[in-house]
């Protein structure tokens, strides 16, 4: 997937955007990877949404590092804040609270 | 990211003047999504699938607020969701008189004036009564920073939670959010002490991990 710099710039508008949340009071959407360490099973497949969400995941997290450097673990959940934003539902999460 | 993923809502305070917003999340999240109980999540986690047929989502309160239970949960039983409740059992156990001062020393935030009587944090009573109807977890102890070496401190608040719940509740809780978001396999003495205390799931800033102890 590829990801333009207009696709970027709105990307980290809505970083900033969100990161100006009141986060003791915002509902906070995040996407969280589980995890089965009982080795009962071996791990699920992503179905198609999820692995359209992790190729997105993979392109965006590319394409910051290639315009900014390396991510730190504050940088990548700022990523996944904005993609749970803007995919939970069929509008931003975040318009709820406007 | 590359596995299947969880969806959550990170809250912490629900005050009642942001009550609107949380109705229109709660209801605007119901219609899409299913409520998640601890069976669900285990199975979910052993196969990838949500057992009732929609995609799940897990609203989690964090800190055990009182106004969780004033404010958010009788709008997320009005949609029929299910909120985690990740209660710090020390806050619960405070006097209300006390819970002020126990909060600014422990990096939780309160709402300034929001009870005449003080407490800030969810009674055990109130625990109890979500205790089935929603899911009650353990978010440590005394929600502060303890050295990753501290092995006695560590136990404290992993296992010193659990056994505040074992008193008050009358059995374990199944669930446990590290402070500061750590996952299981990055520090042994917190990976003991969360097997010890019997938490089947954990929590964390990018993961939620059925635990090994779960399978023996």
């Amino acid at each position: 997937m590829k990801i333009d710099d207009d696709y970027l710039d709105a990307f980290e508008d809505d970083i900033v955007r969100l990161s100006r949340r009141t986060y003791a009071e915002a509902g906070v959407p995040m996407y969280l990877v589980p995890e089965d360490l009982t080795g009962a099973t071996p791990p699920p497949e992503p179905d198609a949404e999820g692995a359209a969400l992790a190729e997105l995941f993979e392109a965006v997290t590319r394409a910051l590092e290639a315009r900014n450097g390396p991510l730190s673990s504050r940088d990548i959940a700022h990523v996944l804040e904005v993609l749970a934003d803007r995919h939970f539902l069929d509008h931003p999460f975040s318009e709820l609270s406007q | 990211m590359s596995a299947p993923t969880i969806r959550v809502v990170n809250y912490h305070l629900t005050p009642a003047r942001n009550a609107a917003t949380y109705d229109r999340e709660f209801a605007a999240l119901a219609a899409r999504y299913a409520p998640v109980r601890e069976d669900d999540l285990a199975e979910y986690l052993s196969t990838g699938r949500w057992p009732i047929g929609r995609d799940g989502i897990i609203p989690v309160f964090y800190n055990g607020y009182r106004n969780n239970y004033d404010v958010a949960r009788p709008l997320l039983e009005r949609h029929g969701l299910v909120g985690w409740f990740m209660a710090v059992t020390a806050y619960s156990s405070c006097p209300a008189k006390e819970q002020e001062a126990f909060a600014a020393t422990r990096t939780l935030t309160t709402v300034p004036g929001e009870y005449a009587d003080g407490r800030s944090a969810l009674s055990w009573d109130e625990l109890r009564a979500l205790d089935g109807p929603h899911v009650v977890a353990s978010h440590t102890r005394n929600h502060t920073k303890v050295e990753l070496d501290d092995a006695a401190r560590l136990k404290d608040e992993i296992v010193g939670s659990q056994e505040d719940f074992r008193r008050e509740l009358g059995h374990p809780v199944r669930a446990f959010a590290w402070l500061f978001g750590g996952r299981y396999g990055e520090n042994p003495e917190a990976d003991r002490a969360v097997e010890r205390a019997g938490y089947e799931f954990l929590f964390s800033n990018f993961h939620v991990q059925r635990l090994p102890s779960t399978a023996r």
